[in-house]
């Protein structure tokens, strides 16, 4: 149809054109421009640029009023620092606090929801990885200053409520926190150092056996908190045989909130013979997220263990 | 080699790679120590390693595999269909949601097994009964019948899976087939029923024989085809069902194994039923033994290892098919 085909063939090219160009004229890019002031956390005087976990520089202009958080550690930290009403847009993983569950819900367990955070038109969004790799670069096509402060210890949330206490201006509040953290967590180690270390087993789901080994926030938890993990000849979130289980021996075993039903653990050929079982120290976390979650409740958490490794200490 | 005496010589296979596997896992336990516990003393601990959780273990990885291979080689029979499993009327698909709801409600291993063998069995039935609605019990109405119920069962079972995600790494590693949990109690209740269905079943190789050849030659040689089926659908099923309520779904060995004895022994059911048996349990205790030593103290679930073997195995079966053309 060669009456057709020339036309065709230029809104073809239009069109394509108009898409590369769409593409390249999004949004400005957050500045990765060198200021002159490297990871300058100009304390207090805004515009400021913040240097978040993964190294991108970030610039703020003013303190932010529409936030979205994608991490859920995140929120409960705005929450604390009473920024409460600022929070316009969490994930479904979100649960903590209460007040949470009558914000918008911008992301789901498959990762963040584009119009939906758009629509929340926020002037600050703080990612985690729990939001995938592919989502990070969407995001930062919205042209909203989008921070990453996802702690892989104890010293990085000390750090992630420092830097959001700065830049939205709570700085008092901020350091209030991190110094009750530091204060607690200091009491609760000085508490079980009298005590010799108990030997832990955690079950992460009873399906598989799962345990959590050397270099999780749980091993380094179970540590300070006067115990020895005896899954640390394993690495990350692994699964662990019944044999080892037996031979270690763990002294105390504490499950996950959601790892399965603990009494068949007691008919369980690993765990039968153990002195955890025998003597009745099996314990089950209350809440899951306050072990894993990169928040100030960290500090509970790692109570609520120590609490069950040495119950005299308290 | 005649044939006696290759089965002598599996039997004897088999009891040297039962030992074996009692030797190594991730705990190492002294030859010294070993000989303390068959004598009836040893280390407490190592004594419990060893008989409590690795020789149970051993023990019903041979007998789930004596009984998948068994169901196996009849049903490919049954359906006249070689790329038949145990698993293909559906059980494994109603035994993984029966697991799969169990797990979501938190009902322990003890639910778990009795979940996911009630479901199964419950599944079996629904496929017979529907494939009434066809014409005739044959071969190719309980296929279709099963790949619809199984389909559909998937269905809810993926549902499932997305509405609970966090049981759903739970649910995903028992339907990869693991041995980890098993004790003795495992072992006592599934082997009675696992050995009289096996036996069963191997009581009808020349009917299975017959109808191989085709249903109405069958029924010509006085075969009564339709109690038959009953009977081997049903011990089949139990059997299926049994190893799959405690071990999860392990793939591939139903399948492969009738196949590799095939090659070896003929077609002859009244001898590659008691071969199939053998290989089979041969097979599994290796496959197991595999699981718990590669990357411990982790383990590879056995349906990961069965499905290694699985993936060249078809390939192999593409080639010697192709040059028989």
């Amino acid at each position: 149809m060669k009456s057709l085909r020339k036309p065709f063939l230029l809104l073809t090219i239009v069109a394509m054109a108009v898409l590369l160009a769409s593409c390249f004229n999004a949004a400005p890019q957050p500045s990765e421009k060198d200021t002159g002031e490297p990871a300058a956390n100009t304390g207090g005087a805004f515009p400021m640029v913040v240097t978040d976990f993964e190294g991108r520089d970030v610039s703020i202009e003013k303190p932010p009023e529409r936030i979205v958080s994608l991490a859920p550690g995140i929120t409960e930290i705005l929450f604390e620092l009473s920024l409460g009403e600022n929070v316009v847009g969490v994930t479904d993983y979100d649960d903590y606090p209460a007040e949470v569950f009558s914000i918008p819900k911008v992301g789901d367990f498959q990762g963040p929801n584009m119009e939906a955070i758009a629509a929340q038109k926020p002037d600050i969004i703080f990612a985690s990885t729990l939001s995938g790799k592919n989502s990070m670069e969407a995001l930062q096509r919205l042209g909203i200053p989008v921070l990453v402060l996802e702690a892989k210890s104890i010293d990085q949330i000390y750090n992630s409520i420092e830097i959001i206490g700065k830049i939205t201006g709570k700085t008092a509040k901020g350091d209030a926190l991190i110094a009750d953290m530091k204060e607690r967590m200091a009491d609760i180690q000085e508490r079980v150092s009298a005590y010799p270390r108990k030997r832990v087993f955690y079950i992460v789901d009873t399906n598989g056996n799962f345990t959590a080994g050397r270099g999780t926030f749980i091993d380094h938890l179970i540590n300070l908190a006067g115990g020895e993990n005896v899954a640390a000849d394993s690495e990350g979130w692994a699964q662990y045989s019944m044999e080892r289980i037996a031979e270690k021996n763990p002294e105390v075993i504490i499950s996950a909130a959601h790892a399965g039903n603990m009494k068949a653990l007691y008919r369980l050929p690993g765990y039968s013979g153990t002195d955890a079982v025998k003597n009745d120290r099996v314990y089950v976390i209350s809440d899951d997220n306050i072990i894993s979650r990169t928040s100030y409740r960290i500090v509970q958490g790692l109570e609520e263990i120590a609490k069950f490794l040495h119950p005299e200490a308290f | 080699m005649k044939k006696p005496a290759a089965f002598a010589l599996l039997i004897v296979l088999l009891i040297i790679l039962l030992a074996a596997a009692s030797v190594v896992g991730s705990v190492k336990i002294p030859p010294g120590e070993i000989m303390s516990i068959i004598r009836g003393g040893g280390d407490d601990t190592y004594r419990r390693v060893l008989l409590g959780i690795r020789v149970p273990r051993i023990v019903q990885a041979a007998v789930v595999g004596m009984g998948l291979s068994v169901s196996g080689a009849f049903l490919q029979g049954l359906l006249g269909n070689p790329l038949a499993d145990p698993y293909i009327l559906g059980i494994s698909s109603g035994a993984a949601l029966g697991a799969a709801v169990s797990i979501v409600l938190g009902l322990g291993t003890l639910g778990t097994q009795a979940f996911a063998f009630i479901a199964a069995l419950a599944t079996i039935y629904l496929v017979i009964s529907l494939s009434r609605l066809g014409p005739g019990t044959g071969g190719t109405t309980l296929l279709l019948s099963g790949i619809a119920v199984s389909t559909f069962l998937s269905a809810i079972l993926s549902f499932i899976m997305l509405i609970s995600h966090q049981q759903m790494s739970g649910i995903v590693f028992w339907m990869m087939g693991d041995f980890s949990l098993i004790s003795w109690n495992e072992v006592f209740v599934t082997l009675p029923a696992i050995l009289v269905g096996t036996l069963i079943m191997y009581l009808y190789s020349k009917e299975l024989n017959a109808i191989i050849m085709g249903r109405e030659t069958a029924e010509h040689l006085g075969v009564n085809t339709e109690k038959v089926f009953g009977i081997i659908l049903a011990c089949g099923s139990l059997v299926t069902a049994a190893a799959v309520a405690v071990s999860g779904i392990v793939g591939f060995v139903g399948l492969m194994v009738p196949h590799i004895t095939r090659m070896f022994v003929g077609p002859d059911n009244r001898v590659l039923v008691p071969f199939s048996a053998l290989t089979g349990a041969i097979f599994l205790v290796f496959a197991d033994a595999l699981s718990r030593t590669l990357i411990q103290p982790a383990e590879i679930p056995i349906g990961i290892i069965t499905a290694v073997f699985g993936g060249p195995f078809f390939l192999y079966i593409l080639k010697t098919s192709k040059t028989l053309k």
